[in-house]
């Protein structure tokens, strides 16, 4: 798959909306359970939807630093928390503990779970997507966020256009720290009054475009199928469940001093279960339709 | 029957008040201005930089409205929101992120409801064939196609009157083409009434019914588009005439007594009843340039140079490359084929990643395409000036490029030919042995071309430019190349470039090619037929 597919990927064309409440539900779910099993497979999905999503170079060009920040965070749990009954050796006369690895071990899924989600988040749910989520609250916020957006890699580019061709005319290769300050003092004055003289320009172009005569709205983009519906409905009646479930004290799990059995019993195996439907219901959802190309396909043959 | 009146301007005047240091500094940008615009016609306002035209043009929708002390009446049938501007500049119109909510943003902030939104969207865009932009970012459009977003945009709201201020004086003669291409459509199918103004007339004469000529703020010729390019002539100004197209100028040479032609076409048709009194003779310095040794010392030598912005592909591909000092070079060449990038290596600025490009200059001077990049400093003067410099230089490039006036304005607030001007003074004061120009001429008058070639002849440096003029580097480069797929498909001296191109080429040489006379520039025209 990766990301040339994915614009014929049933759970990409989803509503923003249906999309929005699935990663509350993944965020939520990451959030409150502490069992280091259902973090691991949260996590698993994760990285299964960014690669599915953003693709295999983008994944791994964002993993790299995921894994090092989960990892610095095990190391550093490892090494500070002394709690946890379980001594396994002595550090420089510290105790280093089972339990306390087996708790950096949790935080260090867990940090690297939002951060992977993150990851499908941005292709999922891009600007444009996102913003329509807010639109119809707050149309006129939201505009000028977009405009921003499309403002900060502009003035970024501009930023180093007017550094080179800066460089190139002014031919003074070697510069003092003195005089490197000041000309970054100078290029940051140009871009500004750059910047400030081409507002008035825009400003312009959205006056004259009626912008601020009457009530904004918001270019109607996205229709509710009815798979959005059932999708969304799922997702919410979900994370309905386990906030219950989590007032209830059932998504807890012992860490210190003595790291109680990974194991899932009654309902908490229920509840695992339905987590792990839910999370996983993009593939499924994937799955199925990549089935019904196939048939479609072998059906045309046939003919 | 008449063509009913939409607008009627009479007696008008305006006056921008300015306060410069506590005093009031009025500037009159319009006197008795009277002028009918009349429903279904494309009016063109013609003249040179700073006569008016923007004032007059923005005048005509409330909103857009310069701010200034108004005499005079306007009575508009047309109510303001029926009323569409599209400006110059491309960049500073599409304000979002995506091509798609830039085209919403008018129905957006008139409040339209749901079904309107999407039905005007969907008939537009198929109408213009633009579906494959729509989710695109607008930062990766080519110039035209930026400023057909911005027409599609406002024409969201069903205008009646398109205004339509310099809108090709910033793209590339093929984007121009496109775009006005759909300027006539808009016309012809619709019926939408067009105002425009233009300072570089070639591209859309043919479209104009009527012309109307200002010159320091007065309407001094309107009328028929023939009849008003035939007064031009007959002022007998040399700088009036350059304002008229080229095609233009070579029929009222030749006859001045038929209607003048406006397409190359016609003016081919024309001549052929009339034949050339004199053959044209090779000017003097042609025949110096054909006898350039192949010895002669390099500037630059770029041997088997690729080079590649993204993963996908080469922008630039084996290409080879020798460069003579004291050469003036133009690169030609479509959009995207490459040219920028080959000035950026040249320059330094990027790097090839296979090959070599060698250079051997000692001060080198590089004009982008976006001049805003340039300028550092808050007025002309003080971007001209540094150490050392030579004052005399700066005084008579000041009197020759005419900068006196706009010496102590800020560079940002000079118009796009204004920018250039001051751009090539601050390159030249530096002496430079090598110049760099990306697109130099974009809204040049034409007698200022010839003033900066001259001025860069004088300079002695070796000069590379990238250019779409063909006008431009027909009359002053000394060898031009074709860029072509990232690579050089063929180099030759100026002259012989044009004369053998059959499609690529002045609009003189399409004109005159079948009739197997040699000529390529107005000049030679000039000459043939017994002008001056």
């Amino acid at each position: 798959m990766g990301i040339h597919n994915r614009m014929i990927s049933p759970f990409y064309i989803s509503h923003p909306f249906t999309l929005f409440m699935y990663y509350t539900a993944l965020f939520s779910c990451i959030f409150i359970f502490k069992n280091p099993f259902i973090i691991l497979s949260l996590f698993t999905a994760c990285c299964l939807m960014a690669m599915c999503y953003s693709g295999m170079d983008k994944f791994l060009k964002s993993m790299k630093w995921i894994v090092l920040i989960g990892a610095a965070v095990l190391a550093l749990n490892i090494l500070l928390v002394h709690k946890g009954s379980s001594v396994m050796f002595y550090l420089f006369k510290n105790p280093i503990t089972k339990e306390a690895l087996i708790y950096g071990l949790y935080n260090m899924l867990m940090l690297m779970s939002v951060m992977t989600a993150f990851i499908s988040f941005n292709t999922l749910l891009d600007s444009s997507k996102f913003l329509y989520l807010f639109s119809n609250i707050l149309p006129k916020t939201s505009f000028v966020f977009d405009m921003a957006l499309r403002y900060i890699p502009l003035f970024k580019k501009r930023a180093s256009d007017l550094a080179a061709v800066q460089s190139v005319n002014s031919g003074k290769v070697n510069k003092s720290v003195r005089e490197k300050i000041q000309t970054y003092g100078i290029y940051l004055k140009a871009l500004t009054s750059w910047t400030l003289e081409e507002g008035m320009d825009t400003a312009l172009s959205l006056k004259v475009k009626n912008y601020g005569t009457f009530n904004k709205v918001h270019y109607a983009r996205y229709r509710y199928t009815l798979r959005d519906i059932l999708l969304l409905s799922v997702f919410m009646a979900f994370t309905l469940f386990i906030y219950i479930a989590a007032i209830l004290g059932n998504t807890g799990f012992t860490y210190y001093p003595v790291t109680a059995s990974v194991g899932l019993k009654d309902f908490n195996l229920v509840l695992y279960g339905v987590t792990v439907l839910v999370i996983y219901l993009p593939f499924i959802n994937e799955g199925i339709a990549s089935l019904k190309r196939g048939f479609v396909k072998l059906w045309l043959q046939k003919r | 029957m008449a063509p009913k009146t939409l607008i009627s301007i009479k007696d008008m005047g305006f006056t921008y008040e300015n306060y410069i240091q506590g005093k009031t500094r009025n500037k009159v940008a319009l006197t008795d201005i009277n002028l009918d615009i009349y429903e279904g016609e494309i009016l063109l306002v013609m003249g040179p930089s700073g006569c008016g035209k923007t004032t007059l043009l923005r005048s005509l929708k409330k909103e857009a409205a310069p701010y200034g002390i108004v005499t005079g009446s306007i009575e508009s049938i047309t109510d303001s929101s029926k009323i569409s501007i599209v400006f110059s500049n491309p960049e500073t119109q599409l304000v979002t992120t995506t091509v798609l909510s830039d085209l919403a943003l008018a129905m957006e902030n008139l409040g339209y409801d749901p079904y309107t939104q999407k039905k005007r969207m969907s008939e537009t865009v198929s109408y213009f064939g633009i579906e494959d932009l729509l989710h695109r970012h607008p930062d990766t459009l080519s110039g035209g196609q930026k400023q057909i977003v911005s027409l599609c945009s406002s024409l969201m709201v069903h205008p009646e009157i398109l205004l339509l201020d310099e809108p090709i004086s910033q793209l590339d003669p093929i984007s121009a083409l496109e775009f006005t291409d759909v300027l006539r459509r808009l016309n012809e199918e619709l019926g939408i009434t067009i105002v425009m103004t233009e300072h570089r007339p070639d591209d859309v004469i043919s479209l104009a019914n009527r012309i109307v000529y200002m010159e320091r703020s007065k309407i001094v010729f309107q009328g028929d588009t023939r009849d008003v390019l035939k007064n031009l002539w007959e002022t007998d100004s040399s700088s009036i005439r350059d304002f008229l197209p080229v095609v233009s100028k070579c029929s009222l040479l030749i006859d001045k007594d038929i209607p003048a032609c406006i397409t190359p076409k016609e003016l081919k048709l024309m001549i052929k009843d009339y034949m050339p009194i004199n053959k044209p003779v090779l000017k003097e310095e042609d025949k110096e340039k054909d006898t350039v040794s192949e010895s002669s010392e390099k500037a630059v030598r770029i041997r088997e140079l690729f080079f590649a912005y993204g993963k996908e592909k080469y922008a630039i591909r084996n290409l080879d490359l020798d460069i003579d000092k004291g050469e003036f070079l133009c690169i030609m060449g479509s959009n995207g084929s490459g040219k920028s990038t080959l000035l950026k290596i040249i320059s330094g600025i990027l790097k090839p990643h296979i090959g070599k490009a060698k250079t051997s200059y000692s001060k080198i001077q590089y004009m982008p395409q976006d001049l805003n990049s340039f300028f550092t400093e808050d007025t002309v003067h003080e971007q001209m000036s540094f150490k050392d410099m030579d004052e005399d230089l700066y005084l008579s490039l000041t009197e020759k490029l005419y900068l006196k006036e706009i010496l102590y304005k800020h560079p940002y607030d000079l118009s796009a030919g204004e920018q250039q001007k001051a751009v090539l003074a601050c390159m030249l004061l530096k002496k430079p042995d090598f110049i760099i120009l990306d697109e130099p001429t974009k809204s040049m008058d034409p007698s200022l071309k010839r003033v900066i070639s001259q001025l860069l002849k004088q300079s002695e440096a070796t000069v590379v430019c990238a250019t779409h003029d063909l006008e431009f580097a027909a009359n002053y480069a000394s060898r031009c190349v074709m860029l072509f797929n990232g690579e050089i498909a063929y180099s030759m001296d100026a002259r012989s470039f044009f004369k053998e191109n059959r499609y690529y080429t002045t609009s003189v040489n399409r004109a005159f090619n079948q009739i197997n006379a040699d000529m390529v520039l107005y000049e030679d025209v000039e000459n043939a037929f017994g002008g001056k």
